[in-house]
């Protein structure tokens, strides 16, 4: 018996993935508030995103060792039951903790940006309710709507860089380097600390109509996120210049420059409707991949079950880990990146260590046995 | 099969339930005719200190188009002040005096008077980029020689039926046409060059022209003209960080456009070359320029080089240029001469002012960072003793459907 | 022949009294035959009963029992004709020719039937030899069957043929005579095109199949019929190709059919709300047509197609949505033009859809969306409107629907001067006593006309009701609002499929091979392949390299 039954294909994990690394990018300035150089950002965000192949390599090596298991069937069984078990939960909090700040973020985007009057609740409740209906449908919806949205996000970005041309000064990105190394490699834990949501592709691995496009849909989905992450980061610095790093909503606050012919103008809010609906489903990935884990932890046969609890916990956390939008800012800024980078690459080396030890035991077993039979 | 429609059926009344708990709160709705279309909004500070906010708002129903037909003769706006110690605090005070809430997100003038902008204006520039209503795209303006009150209670133009219209219209015209104001001079990019290393904020320039004093009360139509105060637009306030230190006038103004590369039309007027006392138009058809700053010896240099076409627009005298090609090449280098004359008087004054408003600091940043973090701390002496190289090739293209000028027998 | 009816329509009289023709063993076996009839007639008219091979009893080998069971089967119906025929040498033998009046080519059964029995029963000696004659060789009708169920052989009388028994034999024959007034074939009404057929679908099975035949003329082309309605026995035909048809589709097509237990069946309505896989979706997952060139186009990409009688109105599965909003013209006019007027349909869909909502989040939410001149422009209009932006929206879609459904019920000579006239004045007359603004008629009205662009009435109506929701949404909370409502949308119509096939195919999820038939339709030539979900039995549809081009040489020579 399956927890899940529904099948996606490589394109569509790819553009669960991308939206995956693009949700935090209108609420947080691609590199976190605060970067010394601003100019240079782009830079950062570039080789964040060529450094964290080799992680997200790395564990889409272990779920290939394993393409009939997700990640938490493995580790319980490499690690035993019960520090598996373990590593279960610990995932799980991992992407409940993400859900919360996904959907603080549409909240605080809302009330801060467009709506100040309404409570936030307003917003969170609505968004955590549609993920959690798109949810409860399955892994298959969920990619085939992940598979249009991305489609719709990348004409939204594309419009959202390229409309403000009229503001934009490229001279901004100069001088590169001015300052040497070090302010640029800072920054760079933060791209990795968000591409290290990857490793929810451990779920997905079992439920992949073919699992040998996982290795072609991560470096896809690094790729094209990272070009765009990039692309923003070079948008952002040309538009706003030294005051990028003073912006609280960036990719909204880019939205909000566009001026065509004096009647396209002050429509941050579609881009803004975009990305919302890119919240809404990737936090419905989230919420699925957690109650699949939590199925498989518990041996429970549906998921369905879990799905609305677990959506009014996240809505939960997001009002109780968060008192303001400060809060949020200084979650990413200081917890985020350790809390983050320890937890998934923390997990992925101790199972991938795991799987090295067994897997030689498993060989020299097979030897002795052969001796044994031989003998 | 039962449960799953049933749960459906439940989430459906959950949704309705939800639904209707929204609409019944009015949250952030606000009919669009409760209102006031903010256009233009001025800030000044009273004798008293406090802030005081003066706001332009439309009257929807008499400039819009009516479903008759015609336009109403009624004045298509209202100026109101108000005052407060900040100036967040002055803008909510204006509820106050308006029956309808004035709704900042169309505003596109934040002109700041004289005086206020002499003190400073980082102050109040905060709260422009950090409101979600107003437009981080707004121009920035200052107004010589009078408060931001003055001028938009008195100023009205012909043609437009909201100042904010007249004022769009002209800079624009002005930018176009003219090329002596600042382009592209908006919250955004004054804020940047707020904190731009080596680059000093300029913003547009306009005066009010009073009403003639002499006029008679009861007018006609014929006399209206003079009756209306109006603005003249054109030049440049200087600012030195965040303060006014001084103006430019219009042919200073578009010799930093001819440094910065802005300058799109405009006219040059020189000599004529073979008649005295007669004079020539040319007419600016693209200009293109590129400056390079340079560290040699501890002496900062920039060569500036000019590219400008024109076109031959108007003769004053007798002049065939067929006849007499010499004249051509003459009026070419009078017309570099010309605009480097526009472009030496910017640079003295900018000298003057001591304001950096070409960006030369911050080209030499770009280009040689290590040199400009030595000299960041001293700019202020160093731009002083800048030594600006020009180069400037004149071409002249074209010279309209006639050759020579009409030749009286 | 008197007879003590119950007023229950299907019941047989208990008491009667019988002709003094009748001797006592015929009473007998009379009575025991009306006591299995009454059984049975009961037990079919109740639908928990399976239906079909309920045996109504043999028929009896003397004519009069069998025509009074007949008779009373009708319970005297007025329509019911029975006819009995003295024919043999001296009229020894009895035929009684029994039809249904109105169902029946009368010609036929005067000239091929009644003539030439009266005529060729001479030699008749035995009713068996009788029998045989009567079947192979006088019955000049090319369908006929023998029945000795009474049932039976009432079921085909039911249908329009025309049942003949004679005497002392305990069988009937019943040939196919069946012709009824039908309307001619007309152009449909609901789906009209400018370029393509102008036939459409009429109300009997077999024109409509005849119509589906004449475009797939090919054994391949598979036509199976079932019954379904316990009392109304409607005949429903399955259509399908067989080899391009996905056959697990088609027994699935069949085993709903077979779920359906209901006493009739009048349009394929019906037949739709009860084997769909949605009935609570705001939207069809079965596409209905009246055109045999969108059936026939339809079955070769590998769909079913499902027919009534007694309806113009054919059934395709699997539907998809992009099918809803596309009109076989597409595939008739030049392939820009098709495309072009196709991106059209889908903006007017989701005008339909989202424009009301969009005018009120703009104004009563987002006022810094439009430009200044227009939003003050809006401003001055809804000066002295007393109600939010949300109510009159909302009044102005009701009035707009009432007007478009008494368009539709009124004659058709009024109607459109009703709904001309009713939008025109209506509104004008609204905006003039300052219920509506102008901008919000304008609203109305260009969502009106974008919900007709829809080709597919059931599809537009769906969007309608949706509408609704739409407005109090965005009245609600805005943009955001709207955003909710199109993602729960979308999630909805993702989850969906129509028989095993996903709803929203190629969209989501993607089938790149199949974009060529989505915003833009490729020219014909380069049509190479089948819907990939859909006609994966047979994908490839045509040759390669068809696209045409002038002769090489064709320009040197022409021109000398």
């Amino acid at each position: 018996m399956e927890t899940e039954g529904g099948r996606i294909s490589g394109s569509q994990l790819l553009a669960l993935l991308v939206l995956t690394r693009l949700v935090p990018v209108t609420i947080e300035f691609p590199l976190v508030t605060g970067i010394e150089v601003p100019q240079d950002a782009w830079i950062s965000s570039l080789v964040g995103t060529v450094l964290s192949i080799p992680p997200v390599l790395l564990m889409v090596h272990l779920s290939l060792k394993y393409p009939d298991k997700t990640i938490i069937e493995y580790s319980q069984l490499l690690l035993g039951k019960f520090f598996g078990k373990i590593i279960g939960f610990v995932l799980v909090w991992y992407w409940l903790s993400i859900a919360a700040t996904m959907l603080r973020s549409v909240g605080d985007a809302y009330t801060t940006a467009v709506m100040p009057e309404t409570p936030i609740l307003a917003f969170i409740l609505t968004v955590g309710f549609l993920s959690a209906n798109a949810a409860r449908t399955g892994l298959e919806v969920v990619g085939r709507l992940g598979e249009v949205n991305m489609l719709v996000v990348l004409l939204f970005g594309f419009l959202t860089l390229t409309l403000p041309y009229k503001v934009m000064n490229f001279e901004n990105l100069l001088p590169v380097i001015a300052k040497g190394i070090r302010p640029i490699m800072l920054p760079t834990g933060t791209a990795i600390s968000f591409f290290v949501q990857f490793i929810i592709l451990g779920m997905v691995v079992p439920y992949l109509n073919n699992p040998q496009t996982l290795t072609k849909s991560s470096l896809g989905a690094i790729a094209i996120s990272g070009f765009m992450m990039t692309a923003f980061t070079v948008a952002l610095i040309a538009v706003f210049g030294p005051t990028v790093s003073s912006l609280m909503l960036p990719a909204f606050s880019l939205g909000r420059m566009i001026s065509i012919g004096e009647f396209l103008e002050r429509i941050e809010i579609i881009p803004m409707g975009a990305w919302t609906i890119t919240v809404a489903i990737t936090l419905a990935f989230f919420l699925w991949a957690s109650a699949v884990a939590i199925a498989q932890l518990l041996g429970l046969r549906r998921f369905q079950a879990l799905i609305y609890p677990l959506a009014a916990i996240s809505v939960a956390f997001s009002i109780l880990f968060f008192e303001s939008f400060l809060d949020l800012e200084l979650y990413f800024k200081e917890v985020w990146v350790p809390y983050s980078l320890t937890l998934t690459l923390g997990i992925t080396i101790i199972l991938y260590v795991a799987s090295l030890i067994r897997g030689r035991s498993s060989a020299s077993e097979k030897v002795i046995g052969s001796c044994h039979r031989n003998g | 099969m039962s449960p799953k429609w049933l749960s459906k059926f439940i989430s459906f009344i959950f949704m309705t339930a939800f639904l209707a708990s929204t609409l019944t709160g009015c949250w952030s709705r606000r009919e669009i005719e409760t209102l006031g279309f903010v256009t233009a909004l001025g800030v000044d500070r009273t004798e008293e200190g406090e802030i005081e906010i003066t706001v332009h708002i439309a009257k929807p129903f008499a400039v819009a188009r009516g479903t008759e037909g015609g336009v109403s003769t009624e004045k298509g706006f209202w100026t109101v002040s108000s005052t407060g110690s900040t100036a967040f605090e002055a803008m909510r005070n204006l509820l106050l005096q308006s029956p309808r809430r004035p709704f900042y997100a169309h505003n596109r003038f934040i002109l700041i008077g004289e005086e206020y902008a002499r003190a400073g204006v980082k102050d109040i520039l905060d709260l422009f980029a950090r409101n979600g209503e107003t437009r981080r795209l707004a121009r920035v303006e200052v107004i010589k020689g009078s408060t931001a009150k003055d001028f938009m209670q008195q100023v009205e133009f012909e043609l437009e039926r909201l100042p904010s219209e007249g004022e769009e219209g002209i800079s624009r015209s002005v930018e176009v046409g003219l090329s002596s104001q600042p382009v592209e001079c908006t919250l955004n990019s004054f804020l940047q060059w707020l904190e731009t290393e080596g680059m000093e904020p300029i913003a547009v320039r306009l005066e009010l022209i009073p009403k003639k004093p002499d006029a008679p009360i009861n007018v006609g139509e014929l006399l209206r003209e003079q009756v209306r105060a109006s603005s003249k637009h054109g030049g440049a306030a200087v600012f030195k960080g965040d303060k006014l230190v001084g103006w430019l006038d219009e042919t200073e103004m578009r010799g930093v456009n001819w440094v910065t590369g802005k300058v799109k039309s405009g006219i040059l007027v020189i000599d004529q070359p073979n008649e005295k006392g007669k004079l020539v138009s040319l007419e600016i058809l693209r200009a293109k320029s590129k400056f390079q700053p340079e560290v040699k010896n501890a002496q900062v240099s920039v060569t500036v080089k000019i590219e400008a076409e024109a076109s031959l627009g108007e003769i004053q005298g007798t002049l065939d240029p067929m006849k007499y090609p010499q004249a051509w090449t003459e009026m070419e280098s009078q017309m570099a001469e010309a605009i480097k004359r526009e472009v030496m008087a910017a640079i003295s004054k900018a000298k003057e002012l001591n304001s950096d408003i070409f960006g030369f600091g911050a080209a030499l940043n770009r280009k040689q960072p290590k040199e400009w973090a030595s000299l960041k701390d001293r700019w202020d002496l160093e731009f002083q003793r800048i030594d600006v190289k020009l180069e400037v090739e004149a071409k002249l293209r074209r010279m309209g459907l006639v050759t020579r000028s009409s030749e009286p027998k | 022949m008197e007879l003590l009816c119950s007023s229950a329509k299907y019941r047989v009289p208990t008491q009667f009294t019988v002709n003094k023709t009748l001797d006592k063993d015929d009473l007998l076996m009379l009575r025991s035959l009306t006591r299995l009839l009454r059984k049975n007639m009961w037990a079919a008219s109740k639908p928990s009963q399976t239906k079909k091979d309920s045996t109504g009893g043999p028929l009896s080998k003397n004519v009069k029992v069998n025509e009074t069971l007949i008779k009373q089967s009708f319970g005297n119906s007025s329509d019911l004709v029975v006819r009995e025929l003295r024919v043999g040498p001296g009229g020894r033998f009895t035929v009684l020719v029994v039809y249904v009046d109105g169902l029946v080519d009368k010609t036929l059964i005067s000239e091929n039937l009644i003539e030439r029995i009266s005529d060729q029963t001479a030699k008749w000696c035995n009713p068996e030899q009788a029998y045989d004659d009567l079947k192979n060789r006088i019955i000049a009708v090319s369908d006929v069957k023998e029945t000795g169920d009474l049932d039976n052989f009432l079921n085909h009388v039911a249908r329009g043929d025309c049942g003949l028994i004679i005497n002392d034999v305990a069988k009937a024959l019943v040939a196919d005579t069946r012709g009824w007034a039908q309307r001619k074939i007309e152009e449909p009404t609901t789906e009209a095109t400018i370029r393509g057929a102008k036939e459409g679908f009429v109300e009997t099975l077999r024109t409509n199949t005849s119509l589906l035949r004449r475009r797939v003329k090919h054994p391949r082309l598979r036509i199976e019929e079932h019954e379904i309605g316990t009392i109304s026995k409607t005949s429903v035909a399955i259509a399908y190709i067989s080899g391009l048809a996905d056959e697990k589709v088609v027994q699935e097509v069949r085993n709903r059919l077979g779920r359906i237990n209901v006493d009739s069946i009048q349009e394929s309505g019906q037949i739709e709300e009860l084997i769909e896989d949605a009935p609570f979706s705001p939207f069809p997952t079965i596409l209905r047509t009246e055109r045999p060139d969108k059936v026939a186009g339809a079955l070769f990409e590998g769909r079913i197609a499902i027919l009534t009688d007694g309806t113009p109105f054919a059934l395709i599965v699997p539907a998809t949505f992009t099918m809803f909003l596309t009109s076989p013209e597409d595939y008739f006019e030049r392939t820009f033009m098709a495309s072009a007027v196709r991106a059209i349909r889908y903006l007017s869909f989701f005008t339909s859809l989202t424009l009301p909502s969009l005018y009120v989040a703009v104004t009563t939410f987002h006022q810094e969306m439009l430009p200044t001149p227009l939003i003050l422009n809006i401003a001055s209009q809804r000066e002295g409107v007393p109600f939010p932006a949300v109510v009159e929206a909302l009044l102005m879609e009701v009035l707009f629907e009432i007007l478009r459904e008494a368009g539709v019920r009124l004659p058709r000579i009024v109607g459109p001067a009703v709904s001309i006239i009713g939008g025109l004045v209506i509104g004008e007359a609204a905006m003039r006593a300052g219920l509506v603004s102008p901008i919000m008629v304008v609203v109305v009205a260009a969502t009106g006309i974008a919900s007709f662009a829809t080709p597919v009435f059931s599809v537009a109506i769906g969007a309608r009701l949706l509408r609704f929701i739409m407005v109090l949404l965005a009245g609600s909370i805005g943009f955001f609002g709207i955003v909710a409502g199109l993602f729960a949308l979308a999630t909805h119509l993702t989850s969906l499929r129509s028989f095993g096939v996903p709803f929203m195919e190629p969209i989501a999820p993607a089938v790149v091979s199949q974009f060529k038939d989505l915003l833009a339709r490729v020219p014909w030539w380069a049509m190479h392949t089948r819907p990939a979900l859909v006609g994966h039995k047979d994908l490839v549809r045509q040759g390669y390299d068809q696209k045409p081009k002038p002769p090489a040489s064709s320009g040197k020579d022409t021109h000398r």
